[in-house]
């Protein structure tokens, strides 16, 4: 799948984060207070499970011009709700199977599993994420006027 | 289960007026050539099965659609493979009631919807040649079906593979009785024969999805394939796995007043209305690709001739691969999106 639009040196990719409440954004709140280093291109809504996270979101996410779109939860076995994040993960496999269809790279879309312990784990995710958004450029599939 | 020689249609129809005659259900769902047309009626006067087609080939819309929520009161119906499988999906939902259903499923060699032609006897490779001569076209979704024969219903009603009549099979043989069915056999032909006709379709199917991922491949497509949709909303309201009792795009967030739509439109400086044609569509397609019984009722029905369906076949094909599921093929069943394993998609870390 092409991908319109090159990153020009100024541009800093949008990513939206959807952090579950007890493990993936107590997670990034570590990472805050422990004060280690993560880029600033996320912008987090903490949601109360990962299996809250509606694929809806995610495309409403893409729609308003986000760049990427990271979900993170709980590790399995540890979700909160014991089971939010099976049923996260076979819902979003199924909208990133979508995205490709939708000429949206599914690379822009990332679920990941990230503990209230892993602060370092967090700024991980996000930095790699990051890179790999900014070689991929603006999204402008699903963002367009016309859609 | 019993499997028993039906002659012709006419013998059919017997069991259909013994199942009314003797109070087996209150109501028979079946196709009727009346004076105006065949059309799909409840029939609840057994002097009115004469004038059934019960195995008249024709599509206008997926009869599942009206059987959502089910009452108590028991009723039979006769429907082609993509209404069975649909019922069936809608079972494992909570949206129908099978225990109060007599579901009676003929294979089926294709349908034309009634706009094209009213033909009453069904489909056999002879018929289709002459429909061909006389420009009648086959639905679309007819000619790459891959599931014509009933999945798991209360009666099925075996066509290919037979020399003339058909074969009736039933685990519920309470509901023949009082008639004097000859026993038969299911041919031993038949598999091999409807494995030659899925083939076909197979392939055809394989060139549609290709012609359009072709499509899809450049920047803006989809877009451009939606480009004529007025957002009339027919396609979800005929599509039998679209069940919501409340739409996302009814309530507030997705029926934008002109706050909204100004609001959206800021962003961007300019937004085309309808809104969300883009959103609206591939919400559906999240919905229903895990169900969709590829049935093409939604492209039938839209007025803009948007050729839907290759879409469904397209997104279905993937999507219920992807969880090893066939919708509608059988009663019970996990669903993809209700069911999960512990130790799956372990690409997530
Ligand atoms: S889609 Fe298949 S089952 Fe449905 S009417 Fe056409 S041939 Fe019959
Ligand atoms: S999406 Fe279209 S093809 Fe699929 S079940 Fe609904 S009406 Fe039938
Ligand atoms: S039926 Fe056609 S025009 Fe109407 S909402 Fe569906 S795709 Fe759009
Ligand atoms: S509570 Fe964290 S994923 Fe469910």
């Amino acid at each position: 799948m092409e991908d319109e639009g090159g990153a020009k040196e100024s541009w800093e990719p949008k990513i939206i984060g959807f952090f579950c409440n007890w493990c993936s954004y107590a997670g990034a709140d570590l990472a805050g207070t422990s004060r280690i280093q993560y880029p600033t291109t996320i912008r987090i809504i903490k949601v109360m499970c990962s299996g809250r996270v509606n694929p809806q979101f995610v495309l409403k996410a893409f729609q308003e011009g986000a760049d990427g779109v990271l979900v993170s939860g709980c590790h399995p076995g540890d979700c909160h709700y014991i089971e939010g994040n099976y049923h996260a993960r076979r819902k979003l496999t199924l909208m990133e199977d979508l995205l490709e269809f939708t000429g949206v790279d599914p690379s822009r879309f990332q679920m990941s599993w990230v503990s209230a312990s892993e602060g370092q784990k967090f700024a991980e995710v996000v930095t790699e994420f990051t890179e790999r958004i900014k070689k991929l450029g603006p999204q402008t599939k699903l963002s367009g006027g016309e859609g | 289960m019993g499997t028993y020689i039906l002659e012709n249609e006419e013998a059919l129809k017997k069991v259909l007026e013994n199942m009314l005659r003797k109070g087996m259900v209150e109501g028979v769902m079946v196709q009727t050539a009346g004076e105006s047309g065949v059309f799909t009626s409840i029939i609840t006067d057994p002097d009115f099965i004469s004038k059934t087609a019960p195995l008249a080939p024709l599509f206008s819309n997926n009869n599942a659609v009206f059987l959502q929520n089910n009452g108590t009161r028991n009723i039979a119906v006769v429907v082609k493979p993509c209404e069975a499988r649909a019922i069936n999906e809608l079972k494992k939902l909570n949206q129908i009631n099978t225990d109060k259903l007599v579901v009676i499923c003929a294979d089926c060699q294709g349908t034309i919807n009634p706009r094209d032609g009213l033909i009453t006897e069904p489909l056999t490779e002879a018929k289709k040649k002459e429909l061909e001569k006389d420009s009648i076209p086959i639905r679309k979704a007819c000619t790459v079906c891959e599931h014509f024969t009933p999945p798991e219903v209360d009666i099925s009603i075996m066509a290919i593979g037979t020399t003339g009549g058909y074969i009736l099979a039933t685990d519920r043989e309470e509901l023949l009785d009082g008639l004097e069915l000859k026993a038969g056999e299911i041919p031993s032909g038949r598999n091999a024969e409807v494995e030659k006709i899925r083939k076909e379709n197979l392939e055809k199917k394989e060139k549609m999805v290709e012609e359009l991922d072709k499509k899809l491949g450049s920047p803006d497509t989809l877009v451009e394939f939606f480009k004529d949709c007025i957002r009339c909303d027919n396609c979800r309201d005929m599509c039998p796995i679209c069940y919501c009792k409340q739409c996302y795009f009814e309530t507030p967030l997705g029926d934008l007043r002109t706050d909204e739509m100004l609001h959206q439109a800021a962003t961007k400086g300019i937004l085309r209305i309808p809104p969300d044609i883009l959103f609206y569509q591939l919400t559906r397609n999240i919905h229903v690709a895990a169900g969709c019984v590829e049935c093409g009722a939604c492209e039938e029905v839209c007025p803009r001739d948007i050729p839907l369906l290759d879409v469904w076949k397209s997104i279905t094909g993937n999507v219920q691969g992807l969880f090893e599921y066939v919708s509608g093929m059988k009663r019970d069943e996990p669903l993809p999106l209700v069911g999960f394993k512990e130790s799956e998609l372990e690409e997530v870390k």
